[in-house]
């Protein structure tokens, strides 16, 4: 029996459109469980990244609930959410969003230094073991600038795990890479998620899907498909990118 | 206006990008107004004020029809034989002779006037100003007994109203009356201006006058003439050069006690408000260089946020000089609307505060607006301003179309060796330092502003604190009088120890000076000479004080007027009497505005000025100066008389000084709102993706905004730095500039620490509140706007 990490239920999200009102999410029911990594699919506008902003408590939904430790993220106020980014949740961005005037290692080390339960001996330590873990501790004293995306993006992912969170979001996280750098970042994330990780991420590239073992598929704004797999292994993949490819085409994707 | 022409073409294009420009960046277009606002309208109203209180002032003259030279007289000296001489002279039109009383000791309002007086019977024509001193009153009924006009400057002087009490000293004994009104007197009218006339009844006059004559003694006089002497219009001559050649010529004013003339009336009365005036001008006209700054720093930041937007338009077939004419459309006309707005909001205020010196001159202003001065100054705003952004625009040529739309333009942010580590503890202000040193660039005109902020509100406490600082005074040569003892015969210097030993026994004496102050023929003008038994209590600027019978300080800007330097001699009169004395050296006078000098008793002697001497006493601590007063007048009342002063700063002064660092303030805070407000709008625009990651990392506002205020509490800082600094070297000299006039030509600056932090406490505060203020839009940044970008 897996434990329930995030549940959401009846989760809507508008936005004020040309006088009237667009609707993203529609009554969106979900639960999300410890140590999967579950991935969010659908086609551009399906409302994928507005799923995942909501669940993340990054963004407010219209309507719903998500309830994190039996709490309601839609009502907490600013100040507890902005903790749980720093204590419970990780994010990464489709465009990294490091900080521009801070070194690799500063960015990483940054949101340790805001969760005050470790010290800044402790969060150094760790920086400098994920920046190591992810193969940029090199280029730790570079600015973002100075460096190339893939290594801008292993360093966000060290930037969403410093911090130890029990879910981490990620939202097309190898969108803006190259071949090479995706397969890095994917094992990263692949790797944490071995570890115990719990990862909820949104993509429309196959070859990330395939990291998943649940796979969701969202459809303007409801989940209309859901695909169960075994955890990921490099040598199955194949046969993996064959059941995910049916699923997907039974979905008219 | 062709190369305008030639910059912006014939289309339409231009005008399209302009209203979309002024639409989208209402906050930059606002904030320009405003500025651009403030100071036209304070150009506006400063610059009436001084003409209005300076034309008000001629009119007052022609109005009264004031004589070119006005001299008084013990009735005795004068005599019909030198009346004659005069009105001989072919550079003279008119003489009037009018008889007088001279007083010396009233008391008005409870307070003494202790500086020469005339008594004078009120003339048919008498002018009255109404009671708000804004105007002249219609009529001016004739005075009854026990009724009295007085000039406004001398109510000012004594805090006085009509309908107070004047009691007036004279030889035959006190004689009360009350303020019926307030008369038009320009010549002595002015607080500024030690002399003063007072007009009563015919019947009060004539039973003063009989009983004086009847108390009058060979070494008193109390009954005098007054000479009003009116140049002939062929007479060509200034009337300091008037009465120089009359007197050479007559000895008109040797024989007299004191005389002025209608230009140094008009100098002294004008006095106040020019400097003031010119105290402020110099602050607008920085404040005219910040709005430079801040517009040039306006239109860099925004061509470096929309480096992509203009290489757009390039690619569209925008050239880069129509760009360049859109930014300087764009930003002249937020000037030409400010200054226009702020000439319309003058009006009002100029009404109001047009008479804000009648109190001290003893004149209602005129409301005058020196319309093509303001022009020039707005214009020359506009021209520098032109020039300004034609020159910060050059950039734009830097843009290629491709690169800018292919994203390739320079980073923002560089490594920098001032950046410090990134600490736990104080993170916010860790990350803060770092987002400043980042972007030193974004933070120079902020930097430059603070600096010249600061500068000017330091200044201006120094000038006040130096003012009340009795160090400050004592080495400027300025005269600090707490207790002043006037004798009733020539004391012996036993007598003047025992006074000492009686004052000592309350409080240490400080300073003492043994003076009387005597008008005397220098060179055939007619100028203040402090004889001073103790000279050398005053120091000397430059060379020393007189130590020998023949020599003489004179102060610098009496030197500066005669072109005398150390060593050279003068010929020094009184009365019948003439000597040659050297100049011993160099000394700064208040007295006369300046148009002074000290000699020696004994040198005094030899021009058979012999008479008695104030001693006046400046103490260690003067809050038993009344007990020793009156002591003092219990012990010694029989040979002395003992009063107190309030030692330090002229009331006028202090009300001016303190106007004056109020205006200032209120300014410096206005443009730091608007300036914080305006620049924290660019450095937001820049920043919005940054704060967006903090915000997902698990920044709170609160600590976003803190961060952003902190940058600008760090930059104010630096600011202040400089700004104090500078006021270390300069504000010395500048105020020796400014206050040349008033015979302050070596301003010893006086810094403590209320000086230096007070200003410094403002301006970082008010930077840090309104910077916290202004990022109050950091709450409106979603973070899903990092994924829409």
């Amino acid at each position: 029996m897996k434990h329930t990490i995030l549940s959401a239920k009846g989760l809507c999200k508008s936005f004020a459109h040309n006088g009237g009102q667009l609707h993203v999410l529609s009554h969106v029911d979900l639960d999300l469980y410890e140590g999967d990594f579950t991935v969010i699919m659908g086609a551009s506008g399906s409302g994928k990244s507005t799923l995942l902003y909501a669940l993340s408590g990054m963004d407010r939904a219209t309507a719903g609930e998500i309830l994190y430790n039996d709490r309601d993220l839609v009502k907490m106020k600013e100040k507890e959410l902005a903790k749980l980014r720093y204590t419970d949740f990780g994010f990464i961005f489709q465009q990294m969003h490091l900080v521009s005037n801070l070194t690799l290692f500063e960015n990483v080390a940054v949101p340790g230094y805001l969760n005050k339960n470790h010290s800044a001996k402790e969060v150094r330590q760790r920086s400098d073991e994920l920046l190591e873990q992810m193969s940029v501790s090199h280029i730790k004293t570079h600015l973002p600038a100075q460096v190339s995306g893939g290594e801008q993006q292993r360093c966000a992912v060290a930037r969403a795990v410093v911090n130890s969170p029990r879910l981490l979001f990620a939202d097309e996280p190898t969108g803006a890479l190259n071949r090479k750098n995706t397969t890095d970042v994917l094992n990263l994330l692949t790797e944490l998620n071995h570890d115990g990780q719990s990862v909820l991420m949104v993509t429309h590239d196959m070859r990330a899907a395939l990291r998943a073992n649940r796979i969701l598929y969202l459809e303007d704004g409801k989940i209309v498909g859901e695909l169960t797999l075994p955890p990921y292994h490099p040598e199955e993949e194949k046969s993996r990118e064959t059941q995910v490819n049916a699923w997907l085409t039974s979905l008219e994707w | 206006m062709a190369y305008l022409a030639g910059m912006v073409g014939d289309d339409m294009e231009i005008i399209t990008l302009l209203k979309a420009n002024i639409r989208h960046k209402k906050g930059s277009f606002l904030s320009v107004i405003l500025l651009t606002l403030i100071v036209a309208m304070s150009v506006t109203t400063i610059l009436s004020i001084k003409e209005g209180a300076g034309k008000g002032i001629l009119k007052a003259h022609e109005l009264v029809d004031t004589p070119n030279l006005w001299i008084k007289y013990y009735a005795q000296k004068l005599t019909n034989q030198m009346i004659e001489e005069v009105k001989n002279d072919p550079r003279v039109a008119k003489v009037e002779v009018k008889d007088c009383l001279i007083g010396n000791k009233a008391i008005i309002n409870k307070e003494e006037y202790t500086n020469s007086f005339h008594l004078m019977k009120a003339p048919e024509d008498t002018k009255l100003l109404k009671e708000d001193i804004s105007d002249i009153a219609e009529d001016a009924p004739i005075l009854r007994k026990g009724e009295i006009y007085v000039s406004q400057g001398l109510l000012t002087s004594v805090h006085g109203k009509i309908g107070e009490t004047v009691v007036i000293e004279t030889l035959a004994g006190n004689y009360t009356f009350r303020v019926k009104g307030i008369c038009l007197e320009p010549m002595t009218g002015a607080s500024v201006i030690g002399w003063k006339i007072f007009y009563i009844s015919d019947a009060d006059y004539a039973e003063m006058e009989t009983a004086i004559a009847q108390k009058e003694t060979d070494e008193e006089h109390a009954i005098g003439k007054e000479m009003n002497i009116y140049k002939a219009d062929t007479c060509k001559l200034t009337d300091a050069r008037f009465r120089r050649q009359l007197n050479r010529d007559t000895g008109v004013c040797n024989m007299g006690f004191g005389s002025i003339t209608k230009d140094m009336s008009i100098h002294y009365t004008a006095l106040f408000p020019q400097i003031i005036a010119s105290i402020l001008m110099v602050f607008i006209i920085l404040l005219l260089g910040i709005v430079l700054i801040v517009t040039v720093h306006s239109i860099s930041v925004e061509i470096e946020s929309n480096y992509v937007t203009f290489g757009i338009l390039k690619a569209q077939g925008f050239s880069t000089n129509q760009l360049r004419a859109l930014f300087l459309f764009q930003y002249l006309i937020a000037e030409i609307l400010g200054s226009s707005f702020g000439i319309l909001f003058s009006i009002p205020v100029i009404k109001g505060t047009v008479n804000i010196f009648a109190p001290i001159t003893g004149i209602p202003a005129v409301v005058s607006v020196p319309v093509l001065t303001i022009l020039l100054i707005l214009l020359a705003l506009f021209l520098l301003s032109g020039i300004s952004i034609l020159l910060v625009t050059a950039k734009l040529s830097s843009i290629s179309p491709v690169r800018a739309i292919s994203g390739v333009k320079k980073e923002i942010y560089f490594d920098s060796r001032l950046n410090a580590p990134i600490n736990q503890t104080l993170l916010s202000a860790s990350l803060a330092l770092r987002q400043f040193t980042a972007a030193k660039r974004r933070y120079i005109s902020t930097f430059i502003i603070v600096t010249i902020l600061v500068f000017f509100m330091m200044t201006i406490s120094m000038l006040s604190n130096t003012f009340t600082s009795k160090s400050a005074l004592y080495s400027m040569g300025a005269m600090i009088e707490e207790v002043v003892v006037t004798p009733k015969k020539q004391l012996t210097d036993q007598e003047y120890a025992s006074i000492e030993k009686q004052i000592e026994r309350f409080t240490k004496i400080e300073k003492c000076y043994y003076y009387r102050n005597v008008y005397f023929s220098f060179d055939d003008e007619e100028i203040m000479g402090q004889v001073f038994k103790n000279p050398e209590v005053l120091p000397a600027i430059k060379g020393r004080m007189p130590v020998y019978d023949n020599e003489i300080a004179v102060a610098q800007s009496l030197a500066d007027e005669f072109n005398l330097t150390i060593g050279d001699e003068v010929s020094i009169g009184l009365e019948d009497k003439k000597e040659r004395y050297l100049i011993s050296g160099t000394v700064q006078l208040m007295t006369d505005t300046g148009r002074s000098f000290v000699i020696s008793y004994d040198g005094a002697k030899k021009l058979g000025q012999e008479g008695w001497l104030f001693s006046c006493y400046s103490l260690a601590d003067n809050k038993d100066k009344d007990k020793i007063a009156d002591a003092l007048n219990k012990r010694f009342g029989d040979i002395m008389e003992a009063r107190t002063m309030d030692g330090m700063l002229d009331d006028t002064f202090e009300i001016a000084i303190d106007s004056m660092r109020l205006i200032i303030y209120v300014f410096s805070i206005i443009f730091s709102l608007v300036v914080v407000q305006m620049v924290c709008s660019k450095a937001f625009i820049g920043e919005r993706r940054d704060i967006g990651i903090y915000k997902s990392l698990g920044f709170t506002c609160v600590k976003l905004r803190l961060q952003f205020a902190i940058r600008f509490f760090i930059v104010a800082i630096l600011g202040s730095l400089l700004g104090s600094g500078l006021c270390f070297i300069f504000s010395g000299k500048m105020l020796s500039v400014l206050l040349y006039d008033v015979g302050i030509t070596n301003f010893v600056t006086k810094f403590d620490m209320q000086t230096l932090l007070f200003p410094i406490f403002i301006i970082c505060i008010s930077f840090f509140i309104f910077s916290y203020l202004a990022s109050g839009r950091v709450k409106r940044v979603e973070i899903r706007e990092l994924v829409t970008e």
